[in-house]
């Protein structure tokens, strides 16, 4: 490593994070290298058109990298299911695109409640708004304008909504008998085709990605564009350090993984996005000299208050066709009516009930969410005849209570494959958490029970959650005493370096995170290209009353 | 375990699903995550079974789903060749799904025997259930393979659409097809509804609520 190159920004990451923020600068026409240490993920990799597709659900397209062993996951260890992807587009490539925003209380629950580690965002919901329209339209998502339980949002664009089949005519039927509120989900699906991608075809199998484009995510809605605008995206290039002197980042080593050289490349401005177990573990992996806790650590905070959102799954089965197999993800519509915090139920904090689809025979035999195998033997074919596809599921989909001791350390004995320490996690339920859930179950049943379900099956509620949302280990807040980023996602430690992605959020709400990380990463996009001088001059990281405004 | 992972080659041989011959034990670099992907429908040339061991295959596939007249047998379908597409071949690795790896799968069909494929029905269905009470990997990895390959048949698919009246429209792989042109839209009537009661909190709006009503703190 005699030599290194220059460039002005430096991203780690190619997933939402990342690539909100590369579209953006490489669009303005600065100088962008992004590192990402998995590959581009092919179309003919998907499993959709095998025979096999859903055997293949377990083995190349499991969710969690620890089952699933592609060779440029690395391991993470302790109690924990991180169903993450490392590639480019990260984990959206497979994801089910349901796209919910934030809604404006989530950013105030500390003033709401303040239980546990929890702070008020440094943001409002008003100030990110016009960023949440910029990120949608550069994804694509299909949905319907006019909920109430959301402010306006007048300028958010929006292909035709995706069809509901019988499941989601059913659930919105029980939420509409119940008197509840229910919508239509906004979901990362396009239903008119765009440059390079196809129209969804309702085919059901989005949690293995989408080899047709219809899934959005930031391999087909940023990265062709970003490239053509001249951002260099190296793909099998994994970060072992982030380097820094003098109170700065100066960039970042990395592996080659397809020749196991190391190459050094030297930014202005470092932006981290490697997920909110990927960034915390790099921050600390990059322990150095005047860094000893590890980079951006000086408070201790990288790492902890790790959200996933408590979950359960609800099985419920009717007597006549469902068709689960049928119908795009994420989800055909959403329920908030227990969202907003009613504390005569014994517990702060809310929940979504996030209608799912279901897949095909092989997942009904062998028990759909919730473990409920079909027998074998004599039994077996009536089980299968009444339930494969009379089956609806719901999420019960909670906001969990950041909690200090839930967090991201390093594994001091396991590696992955270059040696760079796998990440470990510590994570309990709060017991806030579990009341909320046990509620939730419930309300779900009933809304089920009212339009005729005839058995119901739920996993109780889940440790560890399933780990789709990786949250708040790096967090943004309003000091150097609570937090690890200011209000702009600069690390308090070293002002060019920025953490855009799950560990940026402050509260994990009751929402799937992507549309906020998208909008996030927009956001601060824009404030580097528009403030990269001020940035760079900086030798402390400001204040949020002394940052320079947007 | 060799105690220099170093000395050990990495990739001499070609690895059939991500399963490197020779391998480094976590924490020493790799261990896991090291090589290669599974590839996609298995094995591309599957392990094979001898000839009393296909019989106690097809025996056990349906015992565990049972003849039916209205459906095909579980053993008319390729469900060996299917296992043998997912069983990982001696020598490489077992680190996939259903992580049934060849010696002891196969030492587990031999243990079941020519009795098996003798006895009858009830028999058999002792045999399996003994599998399934002593808590053997076989039993797991037989009934995975056999529901996962059963139902990813194309004659299998055909029948669901023929017997079970929600599955009329299923067509096995989701694509190429999708579903789109059988699913029902939303209709005015029921987005009439939409919406509910749902209501919002301004951000202004936003205090302090009655900690003191939490029935965990209890």
């Amino acid at each position: 490593m005699a030599s290194h190159e220059e460039t002005d920004v430096l991203i780690i990451g190619a997933g939402p994070g990342g690539a909100g923020v590369a579209l953006k600068l490489a669009a303005a026409g600065m100088r962008v290298v992004c590192l990402e240490q998995g590959p581009w993920v092919k179309p003919p990799e998907h499993p959709h058109y095998h025979d096999e597709w859903e055997i293949e659900k377990q083995r190349g397209w499991a969710y969690d990298p620890n089952v699933r062993q592609l060779p440029e996951d690395y391991p993470v260890t302790g109690v924990t299911t991180p169903y993450m992807m490392n590639n480019v587009g990260g984990s959206t490539v497979h994801y089910a695109g349901h796209w919910p925003r934030y809604k404006p209380v989530d950013f105030r629950k500390g003033t709401e409640h303040g239980l546990e580690g929890t702070i008020d965002w440094p943001i409002s919901y008003e100030d990110l708004a016009p960023f949440y329209d910029e990120n949608d339209a550069v994804y694509g998502i299909s949905g319907l304008i006019g909920d109430p339980s959301y402010p306006p949002r007048k300028n958010a664009q929006r292909d035709p909504v995706v069809l509901p089949g019988k499941l989601g005519l059913k659930y919105a039927r029980a939420s509409r008998d119940l008197g509840w509120h229910w919508w239509p989900s906004d979901n990362a699906v396009i239903t008119k085709p765009r440059e390079n991608r196809e129209a969804d075809v309702g085919d059901g199998n989005a949690l293995s990605g989408c080899p047709r484009g219809s899934l959005s995510t930031p391999a087909n809605a940023h990265w062709p564009y970003a490239v053509r605008d001249g951002a260099d995206l190296r793909t099998m290039a994994r970060v072992e350090t982030i380097t820094a002197e003098g109170g700065k980042a100066t960039g970042a080593v990395y592996i080659d993984r397809n020749t196991g050289d190391r190459h050094e490349v030297r930014a202005k401005i470092v932006v981290l996005a490697a997920n909110g177990i990927g960034s915390p573990r790099l921050l600390l992996q990059s322990a150095q000299k005047g860094h000893e806790n590890g980079l951006a650590n000086a408070n201790g905070i990288v790492g902890k208050y790790l959200m996933h959102h408590v979950f359960a799954f609800c099985d419920s089965w009717f007597d006549e066709p469902v068709e689960g197999f049928k119908g795009s993800f994420g989800a055909p519509l959403y329920s908030h009516e227990f969202y907003h915090t009613d504390v005569s139920r014994g517990f702060v904090n809310g929940f979504g009930m996030q209608v799912a689809r279901s897949f095909g025979p092989s997942y009904a035999a062998m028990g759909t969410h919730t473990g409920y195998t079909a027998p074998w033997g004599r039994k077996h074919r009536e089980f299968f005849e009444g339930h494969f596809a009379n089956h609806l599921m719901v999420f019960m989909f909670g906001e969990d209570l950041p909690v200090e001791t839930n967090r991201v350390t390093l594994d001091p004995e396991v590696t992955d494959s270059d040696g760079i320490p796998a990440a470990h996690v510590d994570y309990a339920l709060h017991p806030n958490d579990i009341a909320l859930a046990e509620y939730g179950i419930e309300r779900i049943f009933d809304a089920t029970r009212a339009v005729g379900a005839v058995e119901t099956n739920d996993t109780g509620v889940l440790h560890p959650p399933p780990g789709w949302h990786l949250m708040g280990t790096c967090r943004m807040g309003n000091s150097p005493d609570d937090s690890v980023l200011n209000k702009w996602n600069q690390t308090w430690d070293l002002p060019n370096l920025f953490v855009v992605d799950g560990s940026a959020l402050t509260t994990g709400a009751a929402v799937n995170p992507t549309s906020t990380i998208g909008a996030l990463a927009v956001r601060c996009g824009e404030y580097i290209r528009r403030r990269f001088d001020d940035i760079t001059s900086q030798r402390k990281t400001p204040s949020n009353a002394d940052a320079p405004s947007m | 375990m060799d105690d220099n992972p170093g000395s050990q080659a990495l990739g001499e041989s070609p690895a059939p699903f991500g399963a490197p011959e020779t391998t480094l034990p976590p924490g020493w670099g790799g261990g896991f995550f090291e090589t290669g992907r599974p590839r996609l429908g298995g094995l591309e040339r599957p392990v094979t079974f001898d000839g009393q061991q296909t019989a106690i295959l097809l025996a056990a596939a349906d015992t565990i789903i049972p003849p039916h007249p209205d459906w095909p047998s579980a053993s008319e379908v390729g469900i060996v060749a299917f296992v043998g597409r997912y069983v990982t071949p001696t020598g490489y690795r077992n680190k996939h799904f259903p992580f049934a790896e060849e010696d002891a799968f196969k030492a587990g069909l031999d243990a079941l025997g020519p009795a098996f494929v003798a006895g009858d029905l009830e028999e058999r269905i002792d045999a399996i259930a003994r599998l399934e009470k002593n808590e053997d990997r076989l039993f797991e990895q037989l009934r995975a393979l056999v529901y996962y390959g059963y139902y990813s048949r194309p004659e299998v698919v055909l029948a669901i659409r023929r017997n079970v009246p929600a599955g009329k429209d299923y067509h096995g792989p989701p694509l190429p097809y999708g579903y789109l042109e059988t699913l029902e839209p939303w209709d005015e009537e029921t987005l009439a509804h939409a919406g509910g009661p749902g209501t919002y909190l301004e951000t202004d709006a936003v205090t302090r609520v009655d900690l003191s009503q939490l029935s965990w703190t209890k």
